[in-house]
C-alpha cells in the first residue's frame, strides 16, 4: 500500500513542471553555493600556504646563517638569528594556523570575521598582528554573509520544501480528486505520509547528490580524515531538517485550510523560526552578556602598563643613532610585567567570551533553524567552538614562545642551529570526532524528536481526512 | 466610488483577526528592536565617551618624554555614533571602529564589533530597519495578495463590475485600502522612534532630517511591494499562486540577490589580503612609489638641502663637536629628518590606503548597480547612507583621523626641533606640550552625504515604484474576471 502511494506520487511529482523547476532551480543554487563557498575556503587555504612557505623560507635562511656563524664567530649585529630577543620579536616569528577542515566550502561562518592564522612574536598578545593572508572582504559582503551551503540550507531550503508540500491535501481537495482517491484501498494515514515521503525522498535526493557533487567540484576533501563522519553528519542533519518541515507541511494541511492559507502559515512559520527567533537569540545575548569590548581591554592594558611601558617607550622612538641600546634583561623583565599586569583583563575578557558561548549553546534550541545553522558550521570547521579552541591553543603556544625566548636572554644564551627546531609552534588539535558527532547528532535527534512531534499532533486528524471531502 | 471601494477593502482586512494579528506582531517586534537599538546605541555612545575620557587621561598623564617618543606612544581616536544608529547599525559592526594613532604608521580601523562579538554575530540581525526591510514586505503581501484574486475566486468581482464600476476605481480603492492599513500600522510606530531617538539624544535638526528622509525612503519601498503584490494578484489565476508567487519574488529580492550579488562584486572587485598591503607598504615605504628611490638617500639629501638653503654647513656640525651650537644644529638637523621622514611615509600610506578604500566603494558600486535588480538592495543600501552607518561615512571619518594624525605626529615633531636645542635627544616635554596637542573635533557630514554617495540606488528606488505602479495598474485594466 505505501509503495503504490509513493509510486504514483513519484510519478505525479515527475510530470509535475512546476515541482521539477523549483527542484532543478534549487539544485542549480547548491551547486553554485557549493562552488562559492568553495572559493572562499580555496582563498583560505592558499592563503595559509603562502604565510608557511614564506615562513619554512625565513627558517631555513636562519639555518644558513646560524650555521656559518657559528662556523666563524663573528661579533652580534643587528638582525642576528643568534640575538634571543631580535628573533623572538622578528625573526622567528610563527604562524599559528588553523588549518580548513574537509568540508570547508559547505559555510563560511565564522571564518571571515575570526582570523585564521595568528602571528606569534614575544610581544605582548595585544598588540601581535593577526596575520592574514586572505583576501580582505569588504564590509558588506560580511554583512550580507555568504551565499554558501550554510545559507541555502538554512534560509531558502526550507521555502523550497514547502512550495514542494504545502498543498499537499488542500490541493487534492480542491482540484476534487480527494474523495476520488479515499475511495482506493489506501488508509488515511498512508495517503498524506506517502505523498509526503515520496516528496522528502525527491528533494533529500537531489539535494545531497547535487551538494555533494557541487563540494567534490568545489575541492572539498573527501579522503581527508574525518571526512566520511563530515559527509555522513551533513546528511544527516539536511534529512532531518527536510523532515522537520515536511512534518509542519502535514500538521498544517491537516487542519483542512485552503492552499493559500496553508501557504501563508508554513510561511509565517518559516519566518518565525529562520528569521525572527535567531535575530532574537542574538539581542538576547547582547543584552544579557554584552559583547567584551577589546577597545577596553586595550585601555586596561594600556593603563596597567602605562609606567612600565613608558619605561621601554622611553627607548623605542629615539632616532639618535649614538642612543645606547636597552638591556636585554631589563626589556624581558619589563614585557614580562606589562604581560602579568594585563592578565586579569585578559581573563576577564575570556570568560565574557566563554558566558556568551555557553548561552548560544542553549539558546540553539530556541529554533531548529539555530541548529542547523551551527551544526553546517561545525560541519565545515568554521564554528564557534572550533575558532574558540584555536583561540585557547594560541594562547598556550604563545606562552610557550615567550618562555622559550625569554629564557634564553635570561639565561644569557644565544640561539644555535640545532635550537631553531624546538622554537614552540602550534599544531592544531582538531575536537575529538566523537565530541563533535556527539553535538550534532543531539541536534539531529532534536529536529527528528520535533517532525515526530508534529506528525503525532497530526494524527488524530490524518484519521479523518475524509471529512475533508465534504 | 474609490472611497466606497477602499472603506470596504479596510473593512475586510480589519475584520480579518489573523491580518490584525500579524499586524500587531510586527508592530511589538518594531518596538521591541528600537529598544534593542536604543539600548545599543546608549552603550555604544558610552563605550565612545568612556574610550575617549581613557584615551586623553592616558595621553596627557603619560609623563615626561621626549615629543617623538609621544608619538611613538600614540593615543586612539574613536568612530562617532549617532542617535539614528538605534535604527539602522548598517554595517558599522563590520568596520572598525577605532583607529590607533601613532608616528611612522598609518593604521587601519580595528575592533570591530563583529570580531569582538564571537559566535553570535551570524545569527542575524534584528533592527528597525531590519524588520522594515524584511518583515514589513511579506506583511504587505500577505495583506494583499487576494485584493484581486479572492474576489475573483468568491466571484464578487463579477458582480462588482456588473454594477459598471470602472476597474480603475477598483484598482485605486484598493491600492488606498492597502496604504491605509499600513499608515495606521506604521504612523504610531513611527511617532514612537522620532520620541525614543529624541530621548536618547537625537534632538538635532541632522537626526529629523535623517529620519525624514528615511520615512520617505521606506514608505517608497513599501509602495514597491505595495504595487506589486497588486499586480500578482490580479494576473494570478488562483489567490495561492499569487501568494506563492510574491512570496518567491520576496525571497529572491531580499535572500539570494543580496547574497549572490556579494559574491559577484567580491570577484569583479577582490581586495588585496592584510599581508600582501602590509608587504606593499613595506616595500614602498623602503624604496619609494616609483620602487626605485632609495628612502634613507632621498632624506639625507633632502636635509643636505635644505640646510644648505639655510646656509648651515655640514662641516659646521664636525668643527663643533661637543658644544651646544652643535648639538643644537644636529636637533635642528634631526627634526628636520623627522619632518621629511614623515612626509615620505604619507605619501606611501595615503596612496596604498586610498587605492583600498576605492577598491572597497567599488564593491560598494556594484551593490548600488544591484539596487535594479532588487528594491530590497537598493533600501538597504539607503538606509545604512542616511543613517550614516555605510561604509562612506566610515571613509570620511577614517579619512579626517589621518589627516589629524599627520597634523598631530607633525605637530609633536615640531616640538622637538623647536624645543629639544641643546638637549637633543634628552629633552623631555610634559604635560603641557600633551594638552596642547590639535584638537580632535570630527564632524560627520550633513545628512545628504549618504544620497549623493548612493545616487544610482536612490535611482533605483525611483524607477521600482514606477515600475511597481505601472504594472500594478496595467493589470488592474485587464484583469480577469472569471
Amino acid at each position: 500500500m505505501w509503495r503504490t502511494v509513493l509510486g504514483l506520487e513519484w510519478r505525479i511529482l515527475r510530470r509535475d513542471k512546476a515541482a521539477l523547476g523549483i527542484l532543478l532551480l534549487f539544485a542549480g543554487f547548491v551547486v553554485a553555493a557549493a562552488l562559492a563557498g568553495g572559493r572562499q575556503a580555496d582563498s583560505v587555504r592558499e592563503g595559509l600556504k603562502r604565510s608557511q612557505e614564506s615562513e619554512s623560507m625565513r627558517f631555513q635562511g636562519h639555518l644558513k646563517e646560524l650555521k656559518r656563524l657559528e662556523a666563524t664567530q663573528e661579533a652580534m649585529t643587528g638582525q642576528d638569528p643568534r640575538d634571543p630577543i631580535w628573533m623572538g620579536q622578528e625573526g622567528a616569528a610563527t604562524i599559528a594556523i588553523l588549518p580548513p577542515a574537509p568540508l570547508a566550502p559547505v559555510a563560511v561562518g565564522q571564518r571571515d570575521l575570526q582570523p585564521q592564522a595568528v602571528r606569534l612574536t614575544t610581544e605582548d598578545h595585544l598588540s601581535s598582528e593577526r596575520e592574514s593572508e586572505t583576501a580582505m572582504s569588504g564590509p558588506t559582503r560580511l554583512m550580507t554573509g555568504a551565499f554558501d551551503l550554510g545559507f541555502l540550507f538554512v534560509f531558502l531550503f526550507p521555502l523550497v520544501v514547502i512550495a514542494l508540500s504545502y498543498e499537499l491535501l488542500s490541493g487534492e481537495r480542491e482540484r476534487g480528486t480527494l474523495a476520488m482517491l479515499l475511495s482506493q484501498p489506501v488508509s488515511q494515514l498512508a495517503l498524506v505520509l506517502g505523498k509526503a515521503g515520496a516528496r522528502a525522498v525527491a528533494l533529500c535526493g537531489v539535494t545531497l547528490v547535487f551538494a555533494l557533487l557541487g563540494l567534490l567540484v568545489a575541492g572539498a576533501d573527501i579522503s581527508g580524515e574525518g571526512a566520511w563522519l563530515h559527509v555522513f553528519l551533513f546528511a544527516a542533519i539536511l534529512v532531518a531538517w527536510a523532515l522537520f518541515w515536511f512534518a509542519a507541511a502535514v500538521l498544517i494541511n491537516s487542519f483542512g485550510g485552503s492552499s493559500a492559507r496553508n501557504a501563508l502559515q508554513l510561511v509565517g512559520l518559516w519566518l518565525v523560526l529562520v528569521i525572527v527567533i535567531p535575530g532574537l537569540v542574538h539581542v538576547a545575548v547582547d543584552t544579557l552578556y554584552p559583547p567584551p569590548s577589546t577597545i577596553e581591554l586595550l585601555h586596561e592594558a594600556r593603563e596597567a602598563s602605562q609606567e612600565v611601558e613608558g619605561k621601554l617607550r622611553g627607548v623605542e622612538g629615539n632616532h639618535d643613532r649614538d642612543a645606547k641600546a636597552p638591556d636585554p634583561k631589563e626589556q624581558i623583565a619589563l614585557k614580562r610585567e606589562i604581560a602579568r599586569r594585563s592578565e586579569s583583563a585578559h581573563e576577564v575578557m575570556e570568560g565574557q567570551i566563554q558566558a556568551r558561548q555557553e548561552l548560544v549553546d542553549w539558546l540553539r534550541f530556541a529554533s531548529p533553524a539555530i541548529i542547523v545553522q551551527l551544526a553546517l558550521e561545525d560541519v565545515a570547521g568554521s564554528g564557534a567552538t572550533r575558532h574558540q579552541r584555536f583561540d585557547e591553543q594560541v594562547e598556550a603556544t604563545h606562552d610557550r614562545f615567550k618562555d622559550f625566548f625569554f629564557g634564553h636572554v635570561e639565561q644569557d644564551q644565544t640561539l644555535r642551529s640545532d635550537a631553531l627546531n624546538d622554537i614552540p609552534k602550534l599544531r592544531f588539535e582538531e575536537e575529538p570526532h566523537g565530541a563533535l558527532g556527539a553535538r550534532l547528532l543531539m541536534g539531529v535527534f532534536v529536529l527528528l524528536l520535533l517532525a515526530l512531534g508534529l506528525i503525532v499532533l497530526a494524527l488524530p486528524r490524518l484519521r479523518q481526512i475524509g471529512r475533508l471531502t465534504r | 466610488m474609490i472611497k466606497h471601494v477602499a472603506r470596504k477593502e479596510v473593512r475586510e482586512i480589519i475584520r480579518d483577526g489573523r491580518m490584525r494579528l500579524l499586524g500587531v506582531i510586527v508592530i511589538i517586534l518594531t518596538l521591541a528592536a528600537l529598544a534593542f537599538g536604543a539600548q545599543q546605541a546608549v552603550r555604544a555612545q558610552e563605550a565612545r565617551n568612556n574610550a575617549m575620557e581613557r584615551a586623553e587621561k592616558q595621553w596627557e598623564g603619560q609623563g615626561e618624554r621626549n615629543p617623538h617618543s609621544a608619538a611613538h606612544y600614540g593615543t586612539h581616536v574613536f568612530a562617532p555614533t549617532s542617535a539614528v544608529t538605534a535604527i539602522d547599525p548598517g554595517v558599522s559592526p563590520y568596520l572598525g571602529r577605532s583607529v590607533e594613532i601613532k608616528a611612522h604608521q598609518r593604521s587601519l580601523a580595528s575592533h570591530s564589533e563583529a570580531q569582538d562579538s564571537g559566535g553570535s554575530k551570524r545569527l542575524g540581525s534584528f533592527s528597525v530597519a531590519s524588520v522594515f526591510l524584511l518583515l514589513i514586505p511579506l506583511l504587505i503581501i500577505a495583506l494583499g495578495y487576494g485584493l484581486w484574486s479572492r474576489e475573483r475566486e468568491r466571484g464578487t468581482l463579477r458582480q462588482v463590475l456588473s454594477t459598471g464600476v470602472h476597474p480603475s476605481e477598483l484598482f485605486w480603492g484598493k491600492t488606498l485600502a492597502l496604504c491605509f492599513v499600513l499608515l495606521i500600522l506604521l504612523i504610531p510606530a513611527a511617532l514612537i522612534i522620532v520620541g525614543v531617538l529624541w530621548r536618547v539624544g537625537g534632538g538635532d535638526t541632522d537626526t529629523l532630517v535623517r529620519l525624514g528622509l528615511l520615512a520617505l525612503g521606506y514608505g517608497i519601498y513599501f509602495a514597491v511591494f505595495a504595487g506589486l503584490t497588486l499586480f500578482a494578484s490580479a494576473i494570478a489565476s488562483t489567490s495561492r499562486g499569487a501568494l506563492v508567487a510574491m512570496v518567491g519574488t520576496w525571497g529572491l529580492f531580499c535572500l539570494v540577490t543580496p547574497r549572490a550579488a556579494t559574491e559577484v562584486s567580491g570577484i569583479l572587485q577582490p581586495l588585496p589580503s592584510q599581508a600582501e598591503l602590509g608587504r606593499q607598504v613595506a616595500q614602498s615605504l623602503k624604496t619609494g612609489l616609483d620602487g626605485k628611490t632609495d628612502k634613507d638617500v632621498f632624506i639625507e639629501a633632502k636635509v643636505a638641502d635644505t640646510l644648505d638653503a639655510e646656509g648651515i654647513s655640514e662641516d659646521a656640525l664636525e668643527y663643533f663637536t661637543d658644544d651646544a651650537e652643535a648639538q643644537r644644529i644636529k636637533t635642528y638637523k634631526d627634526g628636520l629628518m623627522l619632518k621629511f621622514i614623515a612626509e615620505w611615509e604619507n605619501v606611501v600610506f595615503d596612496h596604498y590606503i586610498n587605492e583600498l578604500d576605492d577598491q572597497v566603494a567599488a564593491q560598494e558600486s556594484v551593490m548600488d548597480a544591484v539596487a535594479f535588480l532588487s528594491p530590497y538592495v537598493a533600501m538597504r543600501t539607503l538606509s545604512a547612507a542616511l543613517s550614516g552607518t555605510d561604509f562612506a561615512h566610515h571613509r570620511h571619518f577614517t579619512q579626517y583621523a589621518e589627516t589629524w594624525r599627520q597634523g598631530f605626529v607633525d605637530s609633536l615633531n615640531k616640538a622637538f626641533a623647536d624645543k629639544a636645542g641643546a638637549q637633543g635627544w634628552s629633552y623631555r616635554a610634559g604635560p603641557e606640550l600633551w594638552k596642547n596637542a590639535p584638537a580632535f573635533a570630527y564632524q560627520p557630514p550633513r545628512p545628504s552625504y549618504g544620497l549623493d554617495v548612493h545616487r544610482l540606488s536612490a535611482l533605483a528606488l525611483l524607477g521600482w515604484l514606477l515600475l511597481a505602479f505601472v504594472l500594478a495598474r496595467w493589470a488592474a485594466g485587464r484583469v480577469k474576471v472569471v
